[in-house]
């Protein structure tokens, strides 16, 4: 059996949420579930498995790193790739350090999205998730 | 250019021309920003909220095709971070940023570069799904005996969410059929069940505890003040499932439609009459909201244009509440556009169906947001 990749993107913002789905869903073909919040990703994990998570670094409430973490706890192994504005060097080696597959900083540019979310999957294949 | 390319460049000019408005909301929050710098009254509140927005901006602003914005709201968030605030240095940055908002807002928004090349599809090997079929059901317990247990007793018809202590288990997003919890271990003593209780959407479920504790009193006290059986290990997997399906049965999937429409109510009646549902019928806001506090359904399915409360609203109440926040509601309108199904969205509906549709898709679309075959 195949399937078209299936992509969960959790950010509270809006316009981020609707432009990445428009992006991956049109230009990549995958399938797009979206959480506006850490709390709500937890929740919509526990019944489905998504092939890999867009994860908003600075949420209200439960942010990426906290999210990231909690999954970890739960046993969760599904690559990560974070998605920041103003993103640091030494941000990205944190996240990085903590397992995440990837981050693709904000603003990101709609036109390579699919291929850039497509090729960090495939690169979570070869590589697992770093330590827990 | 591809049809893909055309459908695509169309799609984001809409977010993009949304996009415009929120620069419209975002300029007032601006303009109130240098009036308090101007004042000297900022204070840290409005601050953190400016180098919120600031930061969206940033995010947001180059990718829908507002570089200008990104550039300048960075600038903001920066000053912003300043530690003490320097009001005169925030004004003039807020200004800057004023300034591309409102030259954006005046001649819209610029061309779009170019349109992604058409990706083919990208088709790869399914990975073991879990077994969605059937009820889900929550096992709190940190056994692995016990979950070899649980999985040959239950693997095969329902989806198995996992805690391992009662304060790790949370409310699924999904109203789920049944618990099952291990009173035997550190993280799950006996007086911990009213704790678990306490949490939303898991008040009201089935809760079969498993226990070695013969005379334990704890576990008889837990008994009687949480509606919850008990089962003595050993268990036998006959036993278990015995059990288990006897409070199964007692929570029948069951529905809300709400609509004012009543051909639209029949129709989705004889649906869901087909796959066992109860069914509750509502014709008003009003009725939907008595009817779901009453009946605490599985499932809603909520019309937007409704009299006495409408829809949207409906939702509100229904969301805040915690007896009934848990519950799923899938929301019908006759209004397809990307506004009104994303203030569905974010009021908490679990999905949206513009009509007119098929029985047969809203039916589908319950069962699989209930996690059921079909």
């Amino acid at each position: 059996m195949t399937h078209p990749l299936h992509i969960l993107c959790v950010d509270d913002e809006e316009d981020i949420q609707e432009v990445v789905k428009l992006c991956l869903e049109m230009a990549g073909g995958f399938t797009i579930d979206t959480c506006t919040g850490g709390a709500e990703a937890l929740a919509y994990l526990t019944h489905a498995r998504p092939d890999l998570i867009l994860l908003d670094v600075m949420m209200p409430g439960m942010d990426g790193p906290a999210t990231f973490s909690a999954m970890k706890n739960r046993g969760m192994d599904i690559p990560v790739v974070f998605m920041t504005a103003r993103v640091r060097g030494a941000e990205v080696s944190q996240y990085l350090d903590m397992g995440a597959a990837g981050v693709i900083p904000k603003p990101f540019d709609p036109v390579s999205l699919a291929n850039e979310v497509q090729q960090l999957w495939s690169a979570s294949l070869v590589k697992p998730p770093g330590p827990a | 250019m591809s049809t893909i390319g055309q459908a695509f460049d169309g799609a984001l000019e809409g977010l993009r021309a949304r996009y415009l408005a929120k620069l419209g909301e975002a300029a007032a929050e601006f303009d109130k920003l240098i009036a308090f710098c101007d004042l000297d009254a900022l204070t840290p509140d409005i601050a953190a909220a400016a180098a919120g927005l600031a930061h969206r901006l940033v995010g947001s602003g180059q990718t829908l095709g507002f570089p200008d914005i990104s550039r300048d709201a960075a600038v903001l968030e920066t000053v912003l971070a300043a530690d003490p605030p320097q009001p005169a240095v925030i004004a003039k940055a807020a200004k800057q940023l004023l300034a591309a908002c409102r030259s954006y807002i005046q001649t819209g928004a610029p061309p779009v570069s170019s349109a992604p090349p058409p990706m083919a599809p990208v088709i790869t090997e399914a990975v073991e799904p879990p077994p969605l079929a059937g009820p889900s059901l929550i096992a709190i317990h940190a056994d692995p005996l016990m979950g070899r247990l649980l999985e040959d007793v239950f693997a095969s018809h329902a989806h198995i969410v996992t805690y391992p202590s009662i304060a790790d288990a949370v409310a699924p997003a999904y109203p789920a059929a049944l618990l099952i919890v291990d009173l035997d271990s550190p993280g799950s003593q006996p007086g911990m069940l009213g704790d678990l209780r306490a949490k939303p959407g898991l008040a009201e479920l089935p809760i079969l505890a498993l226990t070695a504790q013969r005379k334990s009193a704890a576990v008889a006290r837990a008994i009687v003040g949480t509606q919850l059986e008990a089962l003595l290990k050993p268990v036998t997997p006959i036993e278990l499932d015995a059990r288990a399906n006897a409070a199964l049965q007692r929570r029948r999937l069951s529905v809300v439609i709400g609509d004012d429409d009543r051909i639209v109510r029949e129709l989705l009646k004889a649906r869901f009459e087909t796959q066992g549902y109860q069914i509750h019928l509502a014709h008003d806001g009003e009725d939907v909201m008595t009817l779901a506090r009453a009946h605490l359904p599985s499932i809603i399915i909520l019309d937007r244009e409704m009299p006495k409360i409408e829809g949207v609203k409906v939702l509100g109440m229904l969301k805040a509440d915690p007896a009934t926040q848990h519950i799923p509601v899938i929301m019908l309108t006759s209004k397809g556009q990307a506004a009104e199904i994303s203030e569905g969205r974010k009021a908490g509906a679990a999905d949206y169906i513009v009509k007119p549709f098929a029985p047969d898709q809203v039916l589908a679309r319950a069962s699989q947001i209930l996690g059921l075959p079909g």
